[in-house]
Order: structure tokens, then C-alpha cells, then sequence
């Protein structure tokens, strides 16, 4: 069964790497089915929708392969 | 503040933490805070969390393993009364007072006071022996007999050095100067080619030469 994916507002934030450097990151909110919120941050590169869906489709199938 | 969902917290740390750890969990904690709502970690090993609420969930199964392919991710959160709750655990009751008269008497007869004579017995005279090696050193670390070697050498060298000196001062090379000019004549009189003959080396010497002679066989 496919879990539907809802996703909340999107914001734009920054992290800072080791050497205090502000990396800008997109912090999205989500829930997979009833499940969550999942919140995840990504770095805010050309492909950061990419990323996000990689990472969504991940979880989805950690979800799934969870005992009920 | 992200509410907690021990569903999420799950499949957030099966799927990118797969290696199960409380380094791993500190890291996830640290990387993904949401997930832990303002939870803290604690527990013996680190493994438990504490929620702003007071809930606590454990989060590794069989945490203390050393064998890290028996642990695993979880989120259980315990039933009251379970004494593993707690950092320090008290020991389960009833309690028992001590029993003073249990405790061993100390013997009367001084046992470590024989044995710490005998030890110095055998010293000798250790405190002559140490008084005269430390006159040895004190006498030898006087600096009374470099003072009267120094007085001795290196102060008359100075008077010595002085005299030299002032008698150098005193010395007029004018005589000399002169003297070696007058000899530049006698000296450019003997320039010149080498036009001497050679000697000769007179006939060739006759060396006779012994035949050889063959290894007699017995």
C-alpha cells in the first residue's frame, strides 16, 4: 500500500559547518500516511528536490518494513 | 517545537543510522534534532531518552552488547516500576543492618613494626654513610680550588699578556722596513730563465736477469 506523502511549508534556514561557514538548507516538514512529522533538512543546492524525494521514498520503506 | 512521534524517531534511525550505537544515536541527535522534540539522552550507556514531559523512551535494544549485529533501533517506552529506569539503581529490599560483631578484631601483636626494624637493621650504619657522602659532595662542590687555580694561571697571564703587549707598542719596525728594501736589488739581480744544464745521467746499467728455473718432482 502507498502511503500518501503530505508535505508542510517549507522554510529556508541555515546550518553552519565545521568552520562556522552558514550553509543554506531548506528545512521541510512532512507526514507519510499518519505517520509523523518527519522533518528533515537538505542542503538548499540545485537539486535539493531530488535529494528530499530520495530521502522520502527511504523512510517510506523503513515505514512499511516496520512491524504493526 | 516538532511534537514527538516515536514512529517517526524509528524510521528516521532505521533508515539512515544503520549502524545501531549510542555514538550513532548522539549523532542522530545532533543531526536531526526534531525528531528527539527537546528530548535528552541519559541512561547507564546513553541509550535512553527523556522527553520535556518526563516520558522516557529506550531507544537501543540490548545497548550494552559488544556485539553490534544483536543491537537494534527502538522506541519503547518502559512501564513504571521497572528499576533498569534508573542511572543508579537501587539495590531491591528487604535491607539488612550490619552485623558489627562480623567485622575481624585486630590482633594486638604489632605486626608491621617488627618487620620495619628488621628492614632498618639491616641498613647498618646507613646515616654515617649518607653524612659522609654528603661531605664528600659539599667539599667537592667548593669553589675554593678553582678560585686559587684561576688566581694562579689565569691572573698572571694577564700581566704576562700585558708586558708582551706593551713591549710590542714600544717596538719601531722602521730599521726592518728599510733593510728589506735594500734587499730588492739583490733579489731582482736573480730573476731570470734557468739555462743551467741538466746533469747527465751517465750509460745504462747491465742487470742480469736469472733463467728459470723448474719445480723438481719427487
Amino acid at each position: 500500500m502507498d502511503l500518501p506523502v503530505i508535505y508542510g511549508v517549507i522554510r529556508d534556514e541555515y546550518d553552519f559547518d565545521r568552520d562556522g561557514t552558514p550553509v543554506p538548507s531548506k528545512l521541510v516538514p512532512f507526514f507519510i500516511g499518519k505517520h509523523g512529522p518527519f522533518t528533515e533538512r537538505i542542503p538548499a543546492t540545485s537539486d535539493w528536490a531530488l535529494e528530499l524525494a530520495r530521502r522520502v521514498a527511504a523512510l517510506k520503506a523503513a515505514l512499511q518494513s516496520l512491524p504493526t | 517545537m516538532t511534537p514527538f512521534n516515536p514512529t517517526a524517531l524509528l524510521a528516521m534511525l532505521v533508515t539512515f543510522y544503520p549502524l545501531v550505537s549510542v555514538a550513532e544515536l548522539q549523532r542522530a541527535r545532533r543531526e536531526r534534532p526534531d525528531y528527539f522534540a527537546g528530548g535528552v539522552l541519559f541512561g547507564s550507556t546513553g541509550e535512553k531518552l527523556r522527553l520535556p514531559d518526563s516520558r522516557v523512551f529506550d531507544l537501543i535494544f540490548d545497548a550494552s552488547n559488544p556485539d553490534p549485529t544483536r543491537r537494534r533501533w527502538q522506541v519503547i517506552e518502559p512501564g513504571p516500576g521497572r528499576p533498569d529506569d534508573e542511572t543508579f539503581p537501587l539495590e531491591r529490599g528487604p535491607f539488612t543492618p550490619i552485623d558489627g560483631s562480623t567485622w575481624p578484631v585486630p590482633s594486638p601483636t604489632p605486626i608491621f613494626t617488627p618487620l620495619v626494624a628488621g628492614a632498618l637493621a639491616t641498613l647498618g650504619d646507613a646515616d654515617g654513610l649518607f653524612g659522609r657522602a654528603a661531605s664528600t659532595i659539599i667539599e667537592a662542590s667548593s669553589p675554593a680550588a678553582l678560585t686559587t687555580m684561576f688566581h694562579s694561571t689565569i691572573d698572571k697571564a694577564e700581566g704576562t699578556v700585558g708586558s708582551s703587549r706593551n713591549r710590542l707598542n714600544a717596538a719601531d719596525p722602521t730599521d726592518i722596513i728599510i733593510a728589506s728594501g735594500g734587499q730588492a736589488p739583490t733579489i731582482d739581480k736573480h730573476e731570470g730563465e734557468y739555462t743551467e744544464a741538466p746533469p747527465h745521467d751517465g750509460p745504462p746499467r747491465h742487470v742480469p736477469i736469472p733463467e728459470p728455473r723448474r719445480p723438481e718432482l719427487s
